[in-house]
């Protein structure tokens, strides 16, 4: 039997016994040494106590009643000793009364043994303590190894978070206008905020929600976040990021992963914002006109197998006072006093509180303990980021020589869309531009918008003087867009230099229509006309040292100073 | 059972209850992967839930590659408004039928 309790061949287990009555210290250890233990006999607590700090034992079995310490005294000095080990204490008593029994095992022993002995007794208890500690030796290597592993692993989580951040977090600081809240239900989180600004002064936002939560769906925020910031700055369009998205994701993403997202598109310059919602709660925008909404009308991203779509975009006018609110659905879901939040309950703190952010921060502190979901909130305004990007002087740096470059773009090319970054990055491949990038695309884009819409496409702009208007005008665009067979847009770049640091772009923009009467836009009656058409024009002329229409109103030049020359 | 399967000819039923979220997934999965996918048509019954989770719906999606991408033939029965309103943000309706 005592082969059973020893822990491998070698070692056999080793007793203190401590007994003030000779006769019966001598009966224990003939038993003990019988099942194969060895036994240090000792004749009270005390001595007990030191033979165990001297060379701890695998059992002790104590005496309650004894000279110098009793039992009790003695089997807490032990347990002390002995520490996170776990070491079988076992009182000997003569004692058969219930309540004293009971106190042995407070006073922290693990058992008792009644006298007169019995052998059979003696070692089905011992045996029984064996497994007892042999369990707690295995549960405590097993937590060590846990918290082992936690441990670790809360180290490469953190590790991987900082990572992340630095990632994902690459916005400009001067943007002012946006306010935002991410409350991870773990360390890492599956939803992300992207914010960047793109080379005319456009803000691109995107509010993403991966599929479940920590790494697995963090994991899929990096790729989206390198071709978002990456198609930002080049400039391309809203639709043209959703549909790159997509098919990325859902190339990376196994099939039980996507991003439930909304992508918006704020020109603060223009007053546009143009909205994409694939699997987010409604968007809401408050204002003065009242809360409007922007469901989602498309899939989430990165689902593999669906057929490509075309992305569902909403275009729409803002005033300077508006905000638009997006979130994740951990915050309509979240559980306050047994309650999912709800939709209509987010929306009734945008539409009357004093200042909605701070009410829904503070709404998701007060249910913080029920969080089982990531949480994200974005408020941005429709004045984010001011037009500081458009109108920042231009560098005096370049070593740009005299050049001049020539685009023809029709109807393919057009249709393609994006002509400006098309012609930005062609000059930029001429000479780096720098802050200069963002004054020459906004110029760029107006005076080719103009080209497109008014020149080649002959749409009225008028037609946007209503809010309805706007959007009838940009789907007539489409159609026109789609249809066109013949027409074409000549834009001419020429860099001249102007004494050693400075110099300045002519832009020349030609297109194929009939021409319009710009002598009304050159009194400025733009203002007259409703602020949705003739803004471009003031706005470029805001930012060109001269521009000038040619008859019959289809030619224009701008001229757009650098370095010193400014 | 929170999931439970049934078949009639090339018809598979896939009834869940209570809560669909991830702590079903392996019951879901179990509930169709010895079926033939395309050449079943599926419903997935969403009477008995309560509630349910993106992780949910990306167990739709895997039974919708399993049964064939654009191909599947699966159709969501019974679902209560909040799990319809779900499966509407998601817009799920382009992927599923929807009865």
């Amino acid at each position: 039997m005592g082969g059973e309790l020893a822990e491998g061949p070698g070692r056999a287990q080793r007793v203190i016994v401590a007994e003030d009555d000779p006769a019966s210290l001598l009966l224990l250890r003939f038993l003990l040494e019988k099942d194969g233990f060895v036994v240090q006999a000792v004749a009270d607590g005390a001595q007990a106590v030191a033979a165990f700090a001297a060379e701890p034992a695998d059992f002790v079995l104590l005496d309650i009643s004894m000279p110098v310490m009793d039992g009790y005294e003695a089997a807490h000095s032990i347990k002390a000793l002995a520490g996170e080990q776990f070491v079988p204490v076992m009182f000997l008593t003569a004692i058969t009364d219930e309540a004293a029994l009971a106190q042995c095992i407070e006073a922290g022993g693990d058992d008792f043994l009644s006298k007169p002995y019995s052998r059979l007794i003696l070692s089905a208890k011992m045996q029984a303590l064996a497994r007892t500690r042999d369990l707690h030796r295995t549960l405590s290597a097993q937590r060590d190894v846990l918290a082992d592993y936690h441990h670790r692993n809360e180290q490469s989580q953190e590790l991987t978070r900082q990572i992340f951040a630095r990632m994902l977090r690459r916005w400009p600081d001067d943007l002012a206008g946006v306010r935002y809240m991410l409350r991870p239900s773990e360390r890492l989180n599956g939803d992300t905020i992207l914010l960047g600004r793109s080379p005319c002064g456009r803000l691109n936002a995107m509010l993403g929600d991966f599929t479940g939560h920590g790494l697995s769906a963090a994991v899929g925020t990096l790729p989206t976040a390198e071709l978002f910031y990456d198609m930002t700055a080049r400039g391309r369009a809203l639709q043209d990021l959703v549909i790159t998205l997509d098919a990325r994701l859902a190339e990376l993403l196994p099939a039980n992963l996507f991003c439930a997202s909304a992508l918006v598109s704020l020109d603060p310059a223009r007053g546009t914002l143009t909205v994409w919602n694939g699997g987010l709660p409604d968007l809401v925008l408050m204002g003065p006109a009242g809360l409007r909404r922007f469901p989602s009308r498309n899939l989430p991203l990165g689902i593999v197998g669906a057929r490509a779509r075309t992305p569902q975009l909403e275009l729409l006018e803002v005033a300077a006072e508006d905000r638009l609110y997006l979130f994740s659905d951990g915050l309509t879901e979240l559980r306050i006093a047994g309650h999912a939040v709800g939709q209509a309950a987010v929306e009734e703190i945008i539409a009357t509180a004093a200042d909605p952010f701070q009410q829904l921060v503070q709404l998701v502190e007060s249910g913080a303990a029920a969080q089982h979901d990531d949480i994200t909130l974005l408020e941005i305004s429709a004045t984010a980021t001011v037009a500081d990007a458009v109108v920042a002087p231009l560098p005096a740096q370049s070593d740009g020589t005299a050049w001049r470059i020539t685009l023809e773009l029709g109807p393919a090319a057009l249709r393609q869309g994006d002509a400006v970054p098309m012609v930005v990055n062609t000059i930029e491949n001429m000479q780096q531009l720098g802050e200069q990038r963002s004054r020459l695309y906004t110029v760029l884009a107006e005076l080719i918008s103009n080209a497109v819409d008014h020149g080649v496409l002959q749409l009225d702009s008028r037609l946007k003087a209503s809010a309805d208007g706007f959007e009838h005008y940009y789907q007539q665009r489409e159609q026109a867009l789609a249809a066109l067979e013949e027409g074409q847009i000549r834009v001419v770049c020429i860099n001249e230099l102007v004494g050693q640091q400075g110099g300045r772009f002519t832009l020349r923009i030609e297109d194929s229509g009939s021409g319009f009467d710009f002598r009304r836009f050159a009194e400025g009656c733009g203002d007259e006309e409703g602020r949705l058409c003739g803004r471009g024009l003031q706005l470029v002329r805001s930012l060109c040292e001269r521009v000038q229409f040619e008859e019959p109103g289809n030619r224009v030049e701008a001229v757009i100073p650098w370095g010193r020359a400014v | 059972m929170p999931v439970n399967a049934s078949r009639n000819g090339n018809k598979i039923e896939i009834r869940v209850n209570g809560r669909f979220d991830f702590s079903v997934h392996r019951e879901f999965r179990d509930a169709y992967r010895d079926t033939e996918g395309p050449a079943c048509e599926y419903e997935v019954n969403l009477r008995g839930v309560e509630y349910m989770d993106s992780s949910a719906l990306g167990m739709l999606l895997l039974l919708r590659e399993y049964a064939g991408g654009e191909r599947a033939r699966i159709a969501i029965s019974n679902c209560g408004s909040e799990i319809c309103r779900i499966l509407q943000i998601a817009n799920f309706q382009q992927l599923f039928r929807m009865s």
